[in-house]
């Protein structure tokens, strides 16, 4: 069985804290890439799920890039994630069979949903500013 | 992200139970893939992970059919999860591509691995005979 992440949540992650990191306020999309070693155009992809969550803003034109418009000292591993990888389905344990319309609760319901439960509540607990051993000066002024 | 069972699972979760139920006499292969709504066709795919977990033995001819050969409180979710689905793969975090260095963590390396293990250790706190809910 497949229980792992995508790597565009590192990468999400990664971003984030070149970004932090700055002493720049924007972060130009090249200078990002090349600090997390993926092609402009792929950048895109990364920095695309943090805009649209409101993590960071992006600037067009000559003197544009990215700037971190989220605490990170409040975002979770877990808001990361969902974030990059989309929401976890909190209520169905089964990959739903197309072929049935109806679901019904299958026999494993509650034990299932207390371990994803422990994994979740892990990653909610987990701070991105204790991933990244930074300090709750990296955040933007808000 | 997807945190899901398969059908599959449930199934033979599903078997397990009609069996134990059974109390060592052979429930017949029609008989259970009837209880499990599921096709005579459909149903060696189901069990093949159980016979071959050696927790289920199962025979042919008129009076052939399949018995619980272990003792289900012996047996954990994951155990039958890893049994139907696969094992958990544990070396990786990620799902990595080409570019990947072996020696690279990536940075949620740790956090991940922990979450992880949590769901597993939950996943092996409960046998399978705990879940099976009393039949009375």
């Amino acid at each position: 069985m497949r229980l792992e992440l995508t790597q565009r949540s590192d990468l999400g992650l990664q971003a984030l804290h070149v970004i932090a990191r700055s002493p720049q306020q924007i972060v130009s999309g090249p200078e990002i890439a090349s600090a997390i070693n993926v092609s402009a155009p792929y950048l895109g992809t990364i920095m695309g799920p943090l805009v649209r969550a409101g993590w960071v803003r992006s600037f067009t034109g000559p003197t544009g890039g990215y700037r971190l418009t989220a605490m990170l000292s409040e975002r979770s591993v877990l808001d990361l994630v969902e974030a990059m990888e989309g929401e976890v389905d909190r209520d169905s344990c089964m990959h739903s069979d197309p072929m049935q319309e109806v679901n019904e609760p299958c026999a494993l319901h509650d034990p299932w949903t207390r371990a994803r439960n422990a994994l979740l509540d892990t990653l909610a607990k987990t701070m991105l500013t204790d991933v990244l051993e930074l300090d709750e000066t990296t955040d933007p002024p808000i | 992200m997807r945190l899901e069972l398969t059908k599959k699972t449930d199934l033979a979760f599903q078997a397990l139970e009609v069996l134990s139920r059974a109390t060592d006499q052979r429930v017949a292969g029609p008989a259970l893939a009837a209880e499990l709504e599921i096709t005579t066709q459909y149903l060696p795919h189901v069990m093949a992970p159980l016979t071959r977990a050696g927790w289920v033995t199962s025979s042919s001819g008129p009076k052939g059919g399949y018995v619980v050969t272990t003792n289900l409180d012996a047996v954990s979710l994951l155990d039958l999860i890893e049994a139907v689905e696969g094992e958990f793969d544990d070396s990786r975090c990620l799902h990595l591509g080409p570019r990947h260095d072996n020696d690279h963590h990536c940075a949620l390396h740790d956090p991940w691995m922990r979450a992880r293990t949590a769901l597993l250790d939950e996943l092996d706190t409960d046998s399978l005979a705990d879940i099976i809910a009393p039949s009375i």
